[in-house]
Parts: C-alpha cells; sequence; structure tokens
C-alpha cells in the first residue's frame, strides 16, 4: 500500500547548492513558489528515469484512454466464437495478445480495458487519500493539542495494522466485487501516509513567521491554511500521492486474487490475471502475460516517475 | 534513558487503545457477524440465531460487547459493576492482581465461533511458522540489501549499479501473489525441485512444532533443516524479490553519501585501501540509518509474509486470517489483528529506542 | 458420515452453500469453486412415504477388490483446512466430511453409484425385508447394529448410543451451540425401543421417509456424557484433544495442524471387531493446500497420493497431470439457468411465456457450453434427475438444440422483430436480465455464451454480475435489490442445485406454494414455477407409500420438466463432474460424484508396494 522507493539518486551536491537554494520566508510567497515549479520541472526533464516512468506511464493513460475507441474489438460486445476452445487460442493477426479460454474474449481488448479500470480505481483511491491526508493532517497539524494527538492516535493504530488485511475484510464484506465499492475502500486507507506529511510540514510552517503576521492580520485559520500551508506541503502530496497509485494497483490485484476484489464483469488488471490462472498449465500462456506485463509496465512507470517528482520537488532530500 | 523508554512504552497504551476500537469497529461495518454463515442455511431458525447470538454476547450493546472483549469489563457484573473483578478489583487488573480472566488484556481472545476452539489455541500454533518465515526472509533481505546497495553505490553509474537498479524496480513492480505461483509453476509443476507448499514433507517429517518433531530435530537435525530449507526457498525468494528494493536503494544512498563526507575524503587521502574505506568507514557510517529503516519496515514484513503464506500454504497467521474471513469467524480475525498490531507497535518502540541509543542527537530527557 | 446421507436424502440445495461462506476459497473462482458440498440450504423435508418395494436401493454395482498389499503412509491433499470435527453437526463444510467421515461413521450411507449401504447398521431397513412397518400414519424401523462393534475407546457401540444421540440432538440448547442439523426427523421419533442390545426399534410418530439419513454420524452416548450439549463443541472433538476423544470409522485422526495437515491410525477397534481384517494402511495424512493450483501443483510433484475435491472448473488446471490420474465422475450436482416465469408471464402473457421458455430450450447449445467453457469435461443434461437414481426414468428423453425450431414457435406464438431487430410481442421486447454472482467468472461466461446463442433469434440477453450475497439472501434483503432470486429480481440466473434421489425435495423447487413470494418465504421455487399438473403430481409424491407410483409420477414431472413444449423455466445445462487426481498405485478408489466425499470407502483403499 505505502511502499515507497528511496530517491533515485541522492541530490549531487554540486549541482544542487548552488543554484537550487529553497527560497525562505524573506521571497515573496508567490514569486518563490513560482520560480519552485520551473527548476522542479527543469530538473524533473534532466531525470532520466523519471522521463521513461513517465512515458510509461502516460503511455498506458493514453492507452487506457483511447485504446477502447480504436481497438477492433468491443469489450462490451460479446464474443461469439466460432471455433470452441476451451483453452483459447494464442496470439494471431487477428487477435494480437491472444484469445482468453471459456469464452475467448480478445486478451488485447480486455488487458486495454483493465488497464483503464486499474488506473482508475488507482488514481480514484490515490487521490481520495491525498484529500482526506491533507485534511487530516493540516487539521491536526494546524491546530495541534487534543485535535493532533487524537488524529494521530488514529493513524498510529491504523499504521500498526497489516492494512491490506483490513481492506481485505471490508471488500469482503462490504466491496461486493463492485469496482466503485471498492475503489472506495482502498481510498478510505489511503490517507495516512500522507496526513503525516501534511502535519510535518505543518509542524514546521507554523512557526514561520508569515503565519502569524496573517494570523495578527485577522486572516482566518482556514484562509490560512489553504493559501499559505497547502501550497508548501504540495510537493511531497504529489510525490505520495503518484506512488501510492502503484500500490492501490497492486494491492487491488492481490485481493482479487484472493477472490475478494473486483467482479468479473469489470476488467481489472488483477482479476483477469486471476482469471487466467487456471488456465497456465494448459499452455495458455498468454491471456496471463499480457496483463502481467501491464502491471508491470504500470508500476514501474510511476515508480520511476514518483521518484523524479521527489527529486525535482524536493531539493533539500538527502534521504 | 530509561525515563525515555518508560515515557515510549507508556505512549503506547493510546495507540493500542485505539488499535482495538478500531479493530473492534471491523465487526460493526460487517453485515450480519458471525451468525451470517448460517444466513444460507433454512435450516437454522431465527430463534436458533438468537439463542446463538445470545451465547456468544452479540445480544449486548455494542460498548458492553467491546469492553467484554477488551477485558474491562467482567461478563459477570450488573450495572457499574461490570468494571469490577469477581474479586471485587478493576477487571482490567492481570488475573494475579485479583482482575477478571476474560478478554484481551487477559490473553483470552475467545472461542472460533467457526469450530469451537480457543483463539489463543488456534493462533498461538501459527505464530512460529509465520516468525521462521518472516525472520529468514528479514535475514536475507537484509545480506541481499546491503550486498547490492554497496556494490551499487560504489560502481556508481556503472553496469552494475544499472542491472541492480533494474532488477530492484521490477521486482518492486510484481504482484507477489503473480510471482509465487509463476514459481510454483515452474519450480514444482515443473522442475519438480522444490516442494508446491507447506511447511514439511508430510512422509518424512512429522508436524512442525509437536514434540515429536523436535524430538525428530534433535536426532536428525540436518534432515529436518535441509526439509524445512527446501520449502523455504520459494516463499523466502518471493518476500524478498518484491520488497528488496526499498532496502537495496537505500542502503546505495547512505552509502554514497557517507561515500562523500569529509571523513572518508580524509581516510582515501591518508591512503587507507578502498576495500577499507568502503567497509571500514563508509559502510560502517551507512550502516545506521539503515539499521533503524529495516527495523520500522518490520511490520511490512510480517504483513508480506501473511500475503506469502497463502500462495505456498504455509501453516502461519495469513492462511488463518484468510479462511477466518471465508467462514465470518470474528474472533479469530480480529485476535490475529491485535497481535500483529501488537508487534508492530513493539517493532516501531525498539526503532525508536535503537535510534535514540545510537544517535546522541536525539534528546531523550 | 454425513457426507452422501447428507447430501441424498436430505434434500436438494443451491451450490452455492459450497461458496456462501463456508468454504475457504483462497483463490479466485475460476479456479477454485468447492465441488457439491452438503447443502447446509437443506430445505425441511417434505414426508414421502416408504412403500413396498420390488425396487432395490440396496444393489450396488461397487466391489472392492481384496487387499493385495499392506502397510505405507497414505497422502491426500485437500484445498482448505476444515473447520471442525462436528461434521454435520455443527458445520456442513465439505473438507469436514472428507477430513471426519473416515473417523465417524453413521449406521447407513450411499456408494457412489447412489446406493444404500450399513455402516454401523449390518444392514438397510426397508419394507421388503420387514425392518420397516408402516402402521396407520405411524413407522417403526428396525435397526440391526453390527454384533460387538466397539467404540474406539472398546466401549461398545449400541441402541444406548441411538437413544442418547436422539435426544441429544432434541436438546434445546443445540440451537444455542448452532446445530445445523437440525431436529428434522429426530422430532418426529416418539420412542426408541432396545437399549443395550444390538436390536434398537424407531418408533416413528409418522411417516419419515428420508431416516437414512438420520445418527449420520453416529455420536458415543458415554464420550457426549462428559460434557453438557451447550460446551459439546467447546470441549469434545476439539483440534488439540483429539488423541482422548472417541471414534467408529477405520481411520482416527490424532493430530490435526491448521493448514497444514491432520494424521491419522488405523481404530484397531474397528478393525478387530467391525471390519475383522488388518487396516490396508498403518498411517494416513490430510495434507491441506491453500489453493486448487497448489493443490495439483502437490499432486505432480508426487507430495500426495491423491488430491480430492476438484470439480470440472479445475480440470483446465491439469495440464501437467497424466490424463490417466485424473479420475472424472459425473457429479449429482447440476448447473441450471432459472428462468422467472412470473416476470415472463408479466411481459408476454401466459401464452407467449409458456411459447419463450419452449423456444429457449430449443435455442440453448449445450454442447457448446461444454466445449467452451468447461473443456468439454461434464454431461451436458435435459433433466434434473441423476442417472443413477432410483426414481430415474431412462425412456424420457433429450431435447435436441435446434434454433429453427426455436424462431417458429416464437413465431407462431407471435414474436416479431421490431425496428432494432429484437423480438417483441405486443409491444414488449425479448429483453432478459441475466444474473449470476460476481466472482464466478465461468457463470458469466456461460451466460454471455448463451446471449450470444439468443441474440441471432432476436432475443437480448443483459449479464449482470452480482454480489453473492444479494444473488441468495433471503425476503429480509431490500425488495429491489437486483438479481436477487428471493424477491425475483431477475428474468434468468444461473447457479446449481445437489440432485437428490429423494423426490420430495422437488416439492419446495418446482410446487407454486413454494414460491417465495408467498407464505413465509422461505420457499426455493425461484422460478415460479406455477403448472397445477405439476402441483398434482408433486402432491402424489408427498401422499402415497408406493415406491412405484411415486417412480411412475417422477416419470410424469420427469416428463413435465424435459419436454420443451411444457415450457418448464429451468433449463438445466449440465451435470458437474467430481474430479480427483489419483496416484495409480492406488485401488478401491471409486470416486462418487454422489456427494462430496470422495474417501467414502477409505477402509478399502490400499497401494502397491
Amino acid at each position: 500500500m505505502d511502499r515507497s522507493l528511496p530517491p533515485e539518486d541522492p541530490p549531487d551536491e554540486r549541482a544542487v547548492t548552488e543554484d537550487l537554494e529553497p527560497g525562505g520566508p524573506d521571497y515573496d510567497v508567490q514569486l518563490e513558489s513560482l520560480s519552485q515549479w520551473q527548476i522542479a520541472w527543469k530538473r524533473f526533464l534532466r531525470h532520466r528515469a523519471a522521463l521513461i516512468g513517465s512515458v510509461m506511464f502516460f503511455g498506458m493513460v493514453l492507452i487506457a484512454i483511447v485504446g477502447p475507441f480504436i481497438l477492433q474489438y468491443d469489450y462490451y460486445k460479446i464474443p461469439v466464437p466460432d471455433v470452441h476452445v476451451n483453452a483459447g487460442r494464442p496470439p494471431s493477426l487477428a487477435h494480437l495478445f491472444g484469445e482468453t479460454g471459456r469464452l475467448q474474449w480478445d486478451v488485447l481488448t480486455l488487458v486495454v480495458n483493465g488497464v483503464r479500470y486499474s488506473l482508475l480505481i488507482g488514481v480514484i483511491a490515490s487521490a481520495m487519500g491525498a484529500v482526506i491526508g491533507t485534511i487530516v493532517g493540516g487539521v491536526a497539524g494546524y491546530f495541534g493539542g487534543w485535535t493532533d494527538t487524537i488524529l494521530m492516535r488514529i493513524v498510529d493504530a491504523l499504521l500498526a495494522l497489516p492494512l491490506l488485511f483490513v481492506i481485505l475484510v471490508f471488500t469482503k464484506f462490504l466491496g461486493s466485487g463492485n469496482w466503485i465499492s471498492v475503489t472506495v475502500i482502498f481510498g478510505l486507507f489511503e490517507w495516512l501516509g500522507i496526513a503525516r506529511l501534511v502535519r510535518a510540514v505543518m509542524l514546521s510552517l507554523r512557526e514561520e513567521d508569515y503565519v502569524d503576521a496573517a494570523r495578527a492580520a485577522g486572516i482566518r485559520d482556514r484562509r490560512i491554511i489553504f493559501r499559505h500551508l497547502i501550497p508548501n506541503a504540495l510537493s511531497p502530496i504529489i510525490v505520495s500521492t503518484t506512488l501510492g497509485v502503484a500500490g492501490v494497483i497492486i494491492g487491488e490485484a492481490f485481493i482479487s486474487f484472493l477472490g475478494f476484489g473486483v467482479g468479473f464483469d469489470t476488467p481489472t488488471l488483477g482479476n483477469i490475471l486471476a482469471g487466467s490462472l487456471g488456465f497456465i498449465s494448459q499452455g495458455n500462456w498468454w491471456w496471463a502475460f499480457f496483463p502481467g506485463m501491464a502491471i508491470v509496465v504500470i508500476v514501474l512507470g510511476i515508480n520511476f516517475m514518483g521518484d523524479g517528482l521527489r527529486d525535482a520537488l524536493d531539493p533539500r532530500a538527502k534521504i | 534513558m530509561t525515563r525515555y523508554i518508560i515515557r515510549r512504552l507508556i505512549g503506547t497504551i493510546p495507540t493500542l487503545f485505539v488499535v482495538s476500537l478500531l479493530i473492534y469497529s471491523i465487526l460493526l461495518v460487517a453485515p450480519g457477524g458471525p451468525e451470517e454463515r448460517f444466513a444460507q442455511n433454512p435450516k437454522i431458525t431465527a430463534a436458533a440465531v438468537e439463542a446463538f447470538r445470545k451465547r456468544w454476547g452479540l445480544d449486548q450493546p455494542i460498548p458492553v460487547q467491546y469492553c467484554r472483549w477488551v477485558g474491562m469489563c467482567n461478563p459477570d457484573g450488573q450495572g457499574l459493576g461490570v468494571f469490577i473483578s469477581n474479586s471485587g478489583v478493576p477487571n482490567f487488573l492481570p488475573g494475579f492482581l485479583g482482575g477478571g480472566d476474560n478478554g484481551v488484556l487477559h490473553g483470552d481472545f475467545g472461542y472460533s465461533s467457526s469450530s469451537g476452539a480457543t483463539v489463543i489455541s488456534l493462533i498461538g500454533a501459527r505464530v512460529l511458522p509465520t516468525a521462521i518465515l518472516a525472520g529468514v526472509s528479514l535475514v536475507v533481505w537484509i545480506l541481499l540489501a546491503l550486498g547490492t546497495g554497496v556494490l551499487a553505490a560504489i560502481r556508481r553509474y556503472g553496469k552494475a549499479d544499472t542491472v541492480i537498479t533494474i532488477v530492484n524496480y521490477i521486482g518492486f513492480s510484481f504482484p507477489t501473489f503473480w510471482l509465487g505461483l509463476m514459481l510454483i509453476i515452474v519450480f514444482s509443476e515443473g522442475l519438480k525441485w522444490f516442494p508446491a507448499g507447506g511447511m514439511w514433507d508430510t512422509r518424512s517429517v512429522p508436524i512442525f512444532g509437536s514434540d515429536e518433531y523436535w524430538a525428530f530435530l534433535g536426532a536428525q537435525p540436518l534432515t529436518a533443516i535441509v526439509d524445512l530449507g527446501k520449502h523455504l526457498i520459494l516463499p523466502v525468494i518471493t518476500l524478498v524479490f518484491v520488497n528488496i528494493a526499498g532496502d537495496s536503494r537505500f542502503v546505495r544512498a547512505a552509502m554514497i553519501d557517507s561515500l562523500n563526507q569529509d571523513f572518508v575524503r580524509t581516510a582515501r587521502a591518508k591512503g587507507v585501501s578502498e576495500r577499507n574505506v568502503i567497509f571500514g568507514h563508509a559502510l560502517r557510517n551507512a550502516l545506521l540509518p539503515v539499521v533503524t529503516n529495516i527495523a520500522l519496515e518490520l511490520p511490512f514484513l510480517f504483513a508480506g509474509a501473511i500475503a506469502t503464506e497463502t500462495i505456498f500454504s504455509w501453516p502461519g497467521m495469513g492462511l488463518a486470517y484468510i479462511q477466518a474471513v471465508n467462514n465470518f469467524d470474528y474472533p479469530v480475525l480480529m485476535g490475529i489483528l491485535v497481535i500483529t498490531a501488537v508487534v508492530v507497535v513493539a517493532a516501531n518502540l525498539l526503532a525508536d529506542i535503537l535510534y535514540a541509543v545510537v544517535d546522541p542527537r536525539i534528546s531523550y530527557g | 458420515m454425513r457426507k452422501r446421507l447428507g447430501t441424498l436424502v436430505a434434500v436438494s440445495a443451491l451450490v452455492f452453500a459450497a461458496c456462501g461462506g463456508t468454504t475457504p476459497t483462497v483463490a479466485p473462482s475460476a479456479v477454485a469453486t468447492a465441488p457439491a458440498t452438503t447443502p447446509p440450504s437443506a430445505a425441511p423435508t417434505p414426508v414421502p412415504s416408504q412403500a413396498p418395494i420390488p425396487i432395490d436401493i440396496t444393489a450396488t454395482k461397487y466391489k472392492a477388490e481384496a487387499v493385495g498389499n499392506r502397510g505405507g503412509h497414505l497422502v491426500v491433499g485437500i484445498s482448505g483446512d476444515p473447520d471442525t470435527v462436528w461434521n454435520g453437526i455443527y458445520s456442513t463444510f465439505a473438507n469436514d466430511q472428507e477430513a471426519f467421515g473416515m473417523a465417524l461413521w453413521g449406521l447407513w450411507s450411499n456408494t457412489n453409484d447412489l446406493k444404500y449401504y450399513g455402516q454401523l447398521a449390518s444392514d438397510v431397513p426397508t419394507v421388503t425385508n420387514k425392518e420397516v412397518v408402516l402402521t396407520g400414519d405411524k413407522m417403526d424401523v428396525t435397526i440391526n447394529m453390527i454384533p460387538g462393534a466397539n467404540w474406539s475407546d472398546g466401549q461398545p457401540i449400541n441402541c444406548d448410543d441411538v437413544i442418547f444421540m436422539w435426544k441429544w440432538q432434541l436438546d434445546p440448547a443445540q440451537g444455542d451451540a448452532g446445530n445445523v442439523q437440525g431436529t428434522t426427523g429426530y422430532q418426529d421419533i416418539s420412542s426408541i425401543d432396545g437399549a443395550g442390545t444390538s436390536t434398537c426399534v424407531l418408533h416413528f410418530s409418522k411417516v419419515y421417509e428420508p431416516f437414512l439419513g438420520l445418527f449420520s454420524p453416529l455420536l458415543p452416548a458415554h464420550y457426549l456424557k462428559t460434557a453438557t450439549v451447550s460446551d459439546a463443541i467447546k470441549k469434545l472433538y476439539i483440534d488439540t484433544g483429539l488423541k482422548t476423544a472417541v471414534w467408529s470409522g477405520p481411520y482416527m485422526p490424532t493430530a490435526w495442524a491448521h493448514d497444514a495437515q491432520i494424521n491419522y491410525v488405523p481404530n484397531t477397534q474397528f478393525w478387530t471387531t467391525i471390519k475383522k481384517s488388518a487396516a490396508p494402511f498403518d498411517q494416513v495424512t490430510m495434507k491441506f493446500y491453500a489453493d486448487t493450483d497448489a493443490e495439483i501443483a502437490g499432486f505432480v510433484n508426487g507430495e500426495i497420493d491423491a488430491g480430492l475435491e476438484f470439480n470440472q472448473n479445475q480440470v483446465a488446471a491439469m495440464g501437467s497431470v497424466p490424463p490417466a490420474s485424473i479420475d472424472k465422475t459425473p457429479s449429482v450436482t447440476y448447473e441450471q439457468h432459472s428462468w422467472n416465469y412470473a416476470s415472463l408471464t408479466k411481459k408476454f402473457g401466459a401464452a407467449g411465456a409458456k411459447a419463450m421458455m419452449e423456444a429457449l430450450h430449443y435455442a440453448y447449445d449445450k454442447d457448446a457450453i461444454n466445449t467452451t467453457i468447461t473443456g468439454g469435461v461434464v454431461t451436458p443434461t435435459c433433466n434434473f434427475t441423476n442417472a443413477q437414481a432410483w426414481f430415474n426414468d431412462p425412456t424420457v428423453t433429450c431435447y435436441k438444440h435446434d434454433a429453427d425450431k426455436a424462431a417458429s414457435v416464437l413465431a407462431a406464438a407471435g414474436f416479431t422483430k421490431d425496428s432494432k431487430g429484437i423480438l417483441a410481442l405486443n409491444g414488449t421486447e425479448a429483453n432478459f436480465l441475466g444474473c449470476a454472482r460476481a466472482d464466478r467468472q465461468y457463470r458469466l461466461d456461460t451466460l454471455n455464451l448463451v446471449a450470444s446463442q439468443l441474440l441471432p433469434l432476436g432475443i437480448k440477453l443483459t449479464v449482470k454480475a452480482a454480489p453473492p450475497a444479494n444473488v441468495f439472501a433471503g425476503w429480509s434483503i431490500a425488495a429491489d435489490t437486483p438479481c436477487n432470486l428471493t424477491h425475483g429480481n431477475f428474468d434468468v440466473a444461473e447457479f446449481a442445485w445437489v440432485a437428490t434421489p429423494d423426490p420430495g425435495s422437488l416439492y419446495t423447487l418446482y410446487d407454486s406454494k413454494f414460491d417465495p413470494s408467498l407464505g413465509d418465504h422461505s420457499g426455493q421455487n425461484y422460478i415460479r414455477a406455477n403448472s397445477p399438473d405439476l402441483d398434482t403430481l408433486l402432491l402424489s409424491t408427498q401422499t402415497t407409500v408406493d415406491l412405484p407410483t411415486i417412480k411412475d409420477a417422477l416419470s410424469k414431472i420427469q416428463v413435465l420438466y424435459a419436454d420443451p413444449a411444457n415450457g418448464f423455466p429451468e433449463i438445466p445445462l449440465y451435470d458437474w463432474t467430481t474430479v480427483m487426481d489419483k496416484s495409480l498405485k492406488l485401488h478401491n478408489v471409486a470416486n462418487n460424484g454422489s456427494a462430496t466425499d470422495q474417501l467414502w470407502n477409505i477402509e478399502d483403499w490400499w497401494r502397491d508396494q
């Protein structure tokens, strides 16, 4: 779930220290953040792995969006097998990725639609996590005191549980095989890391002069949080959310493998894989291989990209 | 220092309390409850289900159920007396102080609602297998992470670095179950090198954990350990391969960081051999963040071990958990969650203390 | 021991039992559906009568080959740890029966060809052998226990055990303990004679035909007495106390390592006082795998002599198992499409609905379903009976797939294609909702395949996957829950029934009184079959005591069911296949498709050196 790799590379000091000193409170806030984004963008472009990762990830996103429209076969149109082969048929010109066993779905069509749903599940759940985490972490960090204690205890407690297992109980009892409820369940458990991150940023920024100044000027708490504090926490949130997408996709695959995930009427990479397993020993490798590769490409792309983003957005990060 | 440790220990109590609340709330969100497993059996009448609920205390208000399950409340008590044990002292106290004997606090996790056995006996037999799988994996994991991390660091941007980086990233991107199943199909069903599942050979080795097993281990230690090793290989590969990436990269980063430090440059300038520089100076310095990081990853290791068990039929807590979920066996399910949560909280505490001990910059006044 | 009797005599039941919460399905549905389990959803069994029979229900073809080699260690594999030793009493999980059927026997049981034989009873009471005596509406059954038979601790097995278990089963505390066998049948016994002897006479206050399913397993009175009824599940037959528990079967468990294995040793009392020969194996082990894929790999790898409890859905995964080792036999479980007759009638009126059903029967291409969905390992069927059931009428012929005939039937009934190419009658389109549980890919695929067969005719079938809990939930679930069978929110639904040789169970499936919208909503007539002729026939099987008469009625019911002209709203697709992977060195393995217990005759098993 909240697996993350350390940065691709510790920042190269010679490159970093000179031109990229992050702005302090004496800069104009807006100007500083603008330049920071520009610098980050430049640095991201220089990050080879991040670029490759982005190509992989956004390539899959593109496939997910336009794929279903340009494919030869429509997922929602039931295949009418001309020859009845239980094990399916290997890749051919008509079916580049082969056909599944049983009903002989076109594997390419399945995979493209699976990528679509897996990405939807991953992105929505992670976005949910980012929103919840930002709110919880922001509230805890800004108000401090009891609010902070109670919220952080809940975070600690949830982090102490093997979350995949808690999710498993929820998907078994409440998920009912519906991809939306599975997504929501994942989203409800995706916010912990982000809440901690945001809280930490809040705590450090609370002490900054301009927040005190804003407060002294009578600006309301909520405005302070959203105008000043959130933008500062944005970088770690982006990185964490990006990596979270990969975590959710793999998590959903595992849950589907155990039979608690998304029902077979909605193709996800996880349940396509799960459905294919029984047919491998009949020689049908293509049904399992292509969705498996799709998972690897997406997750690999996200990890490369996430690492690049981290390096680009946080020049101070050492390890 | 002692005060710091005690303070941190006390600090875990509220966390564990919230953990227990969260775990108990699973029962609230789950439809039906333990009696759900009768739902599709028309022979079970509504009256029988009601009787079953009563027997398992499910007819009580939720707070009372929770209180009894945790062991704060005495099931025999009435009114406010529920908090008082049968010997007249607060029920949450340990048994030898006159407290109650029910509830998680007293090591009583209740009975499995599907088999009737005590939860503690069901889980008890599962702890060691999981610990062995997780422990062996941890050792392999640390060694490999150190080895590949150091190699990647000293050959930075070299071929070895590239290969290690790519393998790490790919491992990180693999769904655990997928890798595990492929290993079974190739090495077990295909090549027949390793068993398809389980922890010991059914025909030649007694049940693990039984008296006969320990006797066997004493008589033929080599056979027993080789057998265990054969069964461990595939699950450990699975567990390590998908998880090592993080630590390997972490070691690499720490090593690069450390190799850039002044004292290493000084050592080099003084003519200390490169080998000595790397292993004597840089690695030692890099080890601290690495070790504390690994302590923090223990819980993740456990969760991973549990997932791996379900692929390799490893008779540990993970399989027990999956079965409990399938059977609506809430007492077992909650018991396993409580135990893993306690292990995780303890591991975090250990990491904190370890860090405080070795890092003089952290004040623990 | 609940094994075959439980399944066969009691009732037919939804096979979702296998998956609805009791089966630890670790792998996803496509590869792991436990085969037909004993139905937890056993409906109350109605009361047909035992008749003077020229029909021999004991004439089995099974004959054990003499043991050619003794000694050795038999290891069998299965997917999923059992729940409890209390199989059939506090649990109805298939694996429990496999694991403990060999340790605790009942009075009677079934062979692999659906015939009856005595286990702890020396014969099967029938009217013919005068051990069943009907007096008015009362019934006396004489049980001849095996003389000299002992429990594993040397205590005699006799009528005291029968009497004690009868009372024990009726104890009100059983409800609290979650007894799943219920009081059905036991409550009809008014008294039992023969205490202390091996000949007991059960006096039933009314005719109770499925009495052969009672006392399955028979439990030892002296052991049960050591705990209160409500404590029994916690104190007796517990996993850590197997060595002190009391057994009756050929092999008794000594140790149970959950999710790993159960060890058994021969029950010497059984072999000296019941079987009167030496045990073929010194040791038996049941090894548990997390899923069927691992179990298959374990068999290929030589870890087990036999892999149990597979069905047609796992055969595809047995690519590396030598074909001769894959033992397949037709199961009494059959996959079927339940069409909702009430919904059809609402759409098209009585005549239109009947024509539509007739056309649907012809429109299904079951051979294509077999080859495509199951790889040709099942037996397409057109009837609800098992070929080996005593009442089956083999002369009832199956109709053939005939799309042209389907089209002409629909045309004759006035259906015409509308502008969208969909058939319609009086403006109502033949647009149907097909339901299956979301976690069973093969069912969704089957429905989709059928949809592709129906589309050329102008019948549109939209497949919907629904959570299993919603599909099979009872009346208390929200009335508009999509795909719910009880509320009839479907046009067609795919699931499996466990067929039964006891015709009584058909009553609650097909009699119009058991439409679940009516009465106490416990009926299982989900298809809303509503045929006065059928009701009359079903009633006749309930009120007669004459087996030939019952058989005659059943024959007519079979025709009613299977002749498309009658438009019966249930379309059976195929009989499941019960599969076992077995070492070719094993002898006397008689794969039992009649129920879940493939180890039913394990006392006869032996293995070459």
